[in-house]
């Protein structure tokens, strides 16, 4: 309504004054929508009439008589009162933060443990490499000497792609480096567990929301008096 | 003892000192009750279940208007018979409507009428099923306002709308209402049938697209 066009009023339209004129008649506009409108009202005779047939209508509303009582409707006995907060209310959202509480630990969990044990499985790498890479260079010449098949048995443990090189390097390394491979994490274990943490992390999620939603349905319920 | 004092000893479960404000708002609450479900036994068992209800909740009354705070339950209550009947049928409120007949008036005899604007029973009976024609969230609106004299403010915590809305509803209520006696106006006292006559083409645009816009509007 007070909007400015390159420095002039818009002029009102006629659904915008019809819009208008109730809470005009309430004394419910501003000051500068009430001065508009009186303006506009004293050049249009159709809104002029339109508030008078408004004024009309609500006086018949406001004389209409009240409707005949049926019956006393004062009570007879006091009813219980009913206790402040409902009991499922409090169950239910302890239940709630409890089931947030797990799903973030649980988010948590599946974010951080993969990088723990990355870092685990490279530091093992690094450590174990050192000893391998001259094993693994120098086997063809030293295939039957018993301490330098000794090496692989440590390095091959170490991560998945060492173990070929060994088995490359060293033919009677080869059946070494299933046997240690429980050592270290496994990719397998890992992504077992990765996805078990997902699946928690899901039904935590989807627990917390549950009844989150319960907990506010109970709440609005009890607040609106049912 | 005011008002406040009896809703302190209702908390503390004084029934008399409660059944005082029954007394006080029991009119005006069966009132709101029969104009918006038209069917006097449902209007008594909504407003005893919403005094029941307003005893056993006392405590929740936060201040502010009492009467404002009793017809939020009552019109939750009325919500609830309009949603039920709504599930079965087997009288609506859309019947009365339909079939252009005046309710049956449930007039206090012993009220005298103003004496500025006698109303004939037939008009009366017009008015009541104009006010029936709107949609359930203007009509309250109305009543609440124009019958009950309530503020914008009071009528805000009744209906649980905010105030912008409690306007636009009040707004397209009143045109949809003139609409309506505007296609009535014969039974209109001569000094106001003049302003219907004048106005009736650009109200009945006003109020259709009001009313379409409120059942379409989010």
């Amino acid at each position: 309504m007070k909007l400015k066009l390159f420095g002039r009023k818009r002029e009102l339209k006629h659904s915008e004054v019809l819009e208008q004129l109730s809470p005009y008649f309430d004394g419910r506009l501003e000051a500068g929508e009430r001065m508009r409108l009186e303006l506009h009202l004293q050049s249009c005779q159709g809104c002029s009439a339109e508030l008078e047939a408004m004024r009309a209508a609500s006086a018949l509303l406001r004389t209409l008589p009240p409707t005949r009582l049926p019956r006393d409707f004062t009570l007879q006995f006091a009813p219980r009162p009913v206790v402040a907060t409902p009991g499922p209310f409090w169950a239910l959202r302890l239940a709630s933060g409890v089931a947030a509480a797990a799903f973030v630990a649980l988010f948590a969990a599946s974010a951080l443990l993969p990088a723990v044990w990355a870092r685990q499985s490279d530091s093992t790498v690094t450590y174990q490499s050192r000893p391998q890479a001259p094993q693994t260079l120098s086997a063809p010449s030293t295939a039957s000497s018993q301490a330098d098949a000794a090496a692989p048995k440590r390095a091959a443990p170490a991560s998945a792609p060492v173990a070929p090189a060994a088995a490359l390097g060293a033919p009677d390394a080869a059946p070494v480096a299933p046997a240690a491979a429980p050592v270290g994490p496994p990719a397998a274990d890992g992504n077992s567990l990765e996805s078990l943490l997902a699946t928690l992390e899901v039904t935590a999620g989807s627990l917390a929301l549950l009844l989150g939603l319960a907990a506010a349905t109970v709440w609005w319920k009890h607040k609106s008096l049912g | 003892m005011d008002e406040a004092s009896w809703i302190s000893a209702s908390r503390a479960g004084d029934v008399k000192a409660f059944n005082q404000l029954v007394v006080t708002h029991q009119s005006a609450a069966y009132d709101l009750a029969y104009r918006m479900l038209k069917n006097p036994d449902a209007a008594a068992d909504v407003t005893q279940d919403a005094f029941l209800s307003a005893f056993t909740h006392l405590h929740q009354f936060r201040g502010g208007s009492f009467k404002a705070w009793l017809f939020r339950i009552v019109l939750n209550r009325v919500y609830d018979h309009l949603r039920a009947l709504q599930r079965h049928p087997s009288s609506s409120l859309d019947g009365m409507v339909d079939d252009e007949e005046s309710p049956p008036l449930q007039i206090a005899d012993s009220q005298p009428l103003p004496e500025e604007i006698t109303l004939s029973r037939e008009l009366m009976g017009r008015i009541e099923v104009g006010l029936a024609t709107l949609p359930p969230d203007q009509r309250v609106t109305l009543i609440l306002s124009d019958i009950q004299g309530m503020s914008y403010d009071e009528i805000a915590v009744a209906t649980g709308a905010s105030l912008g809305t409690v306007k636009s509803r009040l707004s397209r209520a009143r045109g949809g209402l003139r609409a309506y006696l505007g296609q009535h106006r014969e039974l209109l006292p001569p000094s106001q049938r003049l302003y219907f006559e004048r106005t009736d083409r650009a109200a009945g645009k006003v109020s259709a697209r009001a009313i379409d816009g409120e059942q379409t509007g989010p």
